[in-house]
């Protein structure tokens, strides 16, 4: 279903594509503390290359377990509490393992304007579980985040970092069906 | 750093006009103005205000919204009011808000009579609550470290402990966890806040959400009393108030005082007290018979000793009793057992701690003082080791001015904390040849710009050659030194008289011969001093050997005559310490029964030798201003409670000789064996802190890589004859071939160093 101009606050817009393609894996293989010191090289303070080092953790993890956080801390010079402090600030941080699609609605003031609340009730019944909890199957994990950036597309949702803007709650159904049958072949 | 204020602004606050410097914070202002603006979260000595809590809101005409005075700047013509409606109704506002969630468990909470928080809310806030909703909770309380203890519900978000964590003492270990209402204190995964500071955020904290395990539920603020000392914990002297209820000391605060502690303490001189009750202290007099150690009484014990140092000189003449000091004792103590060794024993050696003191007088004319440090355009720290074990309190002061913009040049082996300081440079220096390297960076680029506005920190042990260079540099550049000393009062011990010889030279006069008694105060030379066995020698075969300590040591085995001692919580008296400063110590609590004051045993002795000595702290100190020449001049009221500096003695101003040192670089593996701060019987006497100590032996990454192992293997070390297996720990930064561990007994020189064959034990 295309997004109709109706939906939005501010109108279609055509260069998005309704499914974005998912993100494409890094091919630098070399370990994670070189790829952190490229990063600290990009700054003048090295407190900067934290955030880009936890990313690269979590890539490289999964998710920022007490591993990943002592990872970073090493490469960075910094503690694992200062890296855990950082992380847990952002939401696009992950500090517990995630299902296989991580769901992220946004409940901020301008996307609750448009059927936040409804979109989220749709992800809930839809797979059986609430903000925070992953489906039994691994699959899925949902998440209620803050402002996307996206106001004027709302409800924005993510799933594994690609956003989905608009996505009314009628949509629901059909992306989860869609990402069940991806994620078929490996179940 | 003496800013020359150019511009000042003025001002009204609450109708009342004020002139203050430019630059100034509204909050400080109106303290000037006697106007007391509420605050939380504003503490100058955690860094530039945050305006975290709110509390100090205030109105300022002109400006529509309520502005929060801590991190407002004053301004010229700036009308404030900061008791307005408008103001009032603000932090009636905020205080109700902290309130919200906060439990209002006082009557329980330990900081209750002390609290800010209940302070402010007796005198601002609304009085009453809307909030009907139920409380938010918290597991609670957790402790964040064997020490402390946190309870979330009390806590109010204010962020000066986790600010004290990250800036202050740069250990990053307490900080928030998630975002807004959410935010939580919390340590990493649950491990334990392990920082030599950790501490201090008890004290700084404005609620009752982070308090000492060791005073939880000890007392309330009005049973109790606190004593103004000084800590005898190194030789820094932070000032303290040792908190005393029901005759016991309960917990040991800050006394701030700016031009020495600036109102921090090491978790070593708060969290030892303990030690005060611990089982391995000596409570009565020991004389050795035929079974072994027998208690007697305090006047026995005093007939016997002078009894058998009156043999001993009378035997083998004058000068054949040593006494071996360990630089603890209070410089009156000090003052009296010189008297007694150089008026009755006929002068022989005395030596005052394992490093034995040659070199100080050499720098007296360049000695720099603890506040240089903020002064400071460049410091420069030469040590092998970190310098929180020899001087803790001086790391945070090198921070602030690394802060305030100082440079600092450490020079040593690498892989400190302070190396790590984003703007620290480093000159690599092996072990042991530290002082070269610093006489070469003197006169090369490294340390260009080295100037009178520069102090050099000597980070380790003194000795003539050392000496010699810090002068030379001091003289060529006219930067100030200032060197750490190992024992607490080992520059009062000095001064008073107590420490003649290097440990060396008294080595050498007992395997002369010259020696046939000795007295050992609070010393632990067979323990804990490099050359162990041949201080055994000299006990075993001595004619008389007494120890006085508070403690049995490794030394007390020997000893024919064991008198117990009082530990610087017990004792009255001066110390001088690391920048020369003559400070009070009072005693916040009597020594245990049998244990005999430290003066009254030097005085009574005396006595019993035929000197006249006064045993009052007032009038031995007159004696010895009278009769030494570094109190020359000082009188015990004017100590007071911040302690006197005297001038130190200016040089003659001629060129010192020039240094002459030994070129190139010892080849092979050099170990490095320090005394680390969580060391030493009063630690032992507090298991708390025993999860603070340091074990691990460091190792560099090249090291670790051609033996092939890595952090956490089991690697060896041999050294002075004995050999040592422990896990490794990797150091990046370390220098190559040096391998650093802690030790009882302090080493640097050469060893081996290999990888540790599996364990076979049970095979
Ligand atoms: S624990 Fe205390 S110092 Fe730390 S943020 Fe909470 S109230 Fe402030
Ligand atoms: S409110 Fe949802 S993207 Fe901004
Ligand atoms: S004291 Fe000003 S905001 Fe906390």
């Amino acid at each position: 279903m295309e997004p109709s101009d109706a939906q939005t606050l501010a109108g279609a817009r055509e260069t998005r594509p309704t499914w974005p393609a998912p993100l494409p894996a890094s091919d630098d293989t070399r370990p994670l503390y070189d790829r952190i010191q490229d990063v600290i090289a990009l700054y003048p303070e090295r407190k900067s290359a934290v955030v880009p080092a936890l990313r690269l953790a979590q890539d490289e993890y999964g998710w920022l377990s007490e591993q990943a956080f002592d990872a970073v801390a090493d490469a960075t010079g910094f503690t694992p509490a200062f890296c855990k402090s950082v992380a847990s600030f952002y939401d696009m941080f992950r500090l517990t393992p995630t299902g296989r699609y991580e769901i992220c609605v946004c409940t901020n003031v301008s996307c609750a304007l448009v059927g936040a609340a409804g979109t989220m009730r749709a992800f809930e019944r839809e797979l059986g579980i609430h903000p925070g909890e992953t489906s039994e199957d691994g699959l899925f994990t949902l998440k209620t985040v803050e402002c996307y950036g996206g106001c004027g597309w709302g409800p924005v949702v993510s799933v594994n970092e690609r956003y989905h803007e608009p996505l009314p709650a009628e949509q629901v159904p059909e992306l989860v069906a869609r990402l069940r049958a991806d994620a078929e072949p490996d179940a | 750093m003496a800013t020359v204020e150019t511009d000042t602004v003025t001002l009204s606050i609450n109708d009342r006009e004020v002139t203050v410097p430019k630059g100034m914070s509204l909050v400080e202002a109106a303290a000037e103005a006697g106007i007391e603006v509420p605050v939380f979260c504003y503490e100058p000595r955690l860094g530039a205000a945050v305006g975290a809590c709110r509390m100090c809101l205030v109105e300022i005409e002109g400006i529509p919204k309520l502005q929060t005075a801590c991190t407002t700047p004053v301004t010229d013509g700036m009308v404030v009011h900061s008791h307005s409606d408008r103001a009032r109704e603000g932090q009636d506002a905020v205080l109700e808000f902290l309130l919200i969630n906060h439990p209002l468990d006082c009557p329980i909470c330990d900081k209750g009579g002390e609290c800010p928080l209940q302070d402010l809310t007796f005198r601002y806030g609304p009085g009453s609550t809307r909030m009907t909703l139920p409380k938010r909770t918290h597991t609670k309380p957790v402790p964040i470290s064997p020490l402390i203890k946190l309870d979330r519900e009390r806590c109010i978000l204010c962020y000066r402990c986790t600010r004290f964590s990250e800036d202050v003492s740069g250990d990053l270990q307490l900080v928030t966890e998630h975002r807004g209402a959410n935010s939580i204190i919390t340590t990493f995964e649950g491990r334990p806040y392990d920082g030599e500071f950790s501490g201090n955020v008890t004290e700084l904290c404005p609620v009752g959400a982070l308090t000492s395990i060791s005073y939880r539920f000890r007392g309330r603020p009005w049973e109790i009393q606190n004593i103004p000392t000084v800590c005898g914990e190194c030789p820094i002297g932070c000032n303290t108030y040792a908190t005393i209820r029901e005759g016991q000391v309960a917990r040991v605060l800050s006394r701030n005082n700016p031009a020495v502690d600036d109102g921090w303490l090491c978790d070593r001189g708060r969290y030892t007290f303990p030690s005060l009750e611990s089982e391995q202290r000596i409570t009565t007099p020991l004389i050795r018979g035929g079974r072994g150690l027998e208690p007697v009484d305090g006047s026995t014990a005093l007939d016997h000793i002078a009894d058998r140092l009156r043999a001993a000189v009378e035997r083998f003449g004058p000068g054949s009793v040593a006494i071996i000091a360990s630089g603890d004792q209070t410089s009156e103590e000090a003052h009296l057992w010189a008297r007694i060794q150089e008026q009755a024993l006929g002068g022989g050696p005395i030596v005052c701690g394992p490093e034995g003191g040659a070199g100080w007088g050499e720098l007296a004319a360049h000695s720099a003082t603890i506040a240089d440090l903020d002064d400071a355009d460049l410091i420069v720290v030469a040590g092998a080791t970190d310098l929180v074990h020899r001087a803790p309190i001086l790391e945070l002061r090198i921070r602030r001015a690394v802060d305030r913009g100082a440079r600092v040049v450490t020079i040593g082996a690498g892989a400190t904390r302070l190396d790590t300081l984003h703007a620290a440079e480093h000159v690599s220096a092996a072990p042991g040849t530290t002082h070269a390297a610093l006489l070469a960076a003197s006169q090369g680029v490294a340390l260009k710009g080295l100037s009178d506005r520069s102090v050099i920190l000597w980070n380790g042990r003194m000795s003539a050659p050392v000496a010699t260079v810090l002068a030379h540099v001091a003289h060529a550049s006219g930067c100030r030194v200032l060197p750490t000393p190992l024992a607490a009062n080992e520059l009062g011990c000095q001064a008073a008289g107590l420490g003649t010889h290097t440990p060396a030279e008294a080595l050498e006069a007992v395997e002369q011969g010259r020696v046939k008694a000795v007295v050992l105060l609070g010393a632990d030379p067979v323990g804990g001093w490099p050359g162990g066995d041949r201080w055994r020698g000299l006990m075993e075969r001595a004619f008389f050997a007494l120890q006085v300590s508070p403690f049995q040591t490794g030394s007390s085995g020997w000893a024919t005559t064991i008198v117990p001692s009082p530990m610087p919580l017990e004792k009255e008296g001066t110390m001088t310490n690391i920048e020369g400063r003559v400070q009070r110590l009072r005693a916040a609590v009597p020594p245990p029964p049998g244990v005999l004051d430290g003066i009254v045993l030097a005085a009574e002795l005396g006595r019993r030798l035929g000197l006249d000595m006064p045993d009052q702290p007032p009038a031995v100190f007159a004696d010895m201003a009278g009769s030494r020449a570094a109190f020359a001049g000082l009188t015990w009221a004017g100590i007071g409670e911040r302690g006197v500096r005297p001038e130190p003695a200016s040089g003659s101003g001629q060129a010192p000789p020039a240094p002459h040192v030994a070129e190139g670089e010892p080849e092979g593996t050099i170990v490095v064996g320090y005394r680390q701060l969580m060391s030493g019987p009063t630690v032992e006497g507090a298991p708390a802190l025993h999860f603070q100590r340091r074990s691990g032996i460091e190792i560099s990454h090249d090291d670790a890589q051609q033996i092939g192992v890595a952090t956490g293997d089991r690697v060896e070390v041999s050294f002075a004859g004995a050999s040592l297996t422990g896990a490794a720990l990797v150091q990046r930064r370390l220098r190559r071939g040096v391998v650093r561990l802690a030790t009882a007994v302090p080493y640097v020189g050469p060893g081996e160093l290999r990888a540790a064959p599996e364990e076979t034990a049970d095979a």
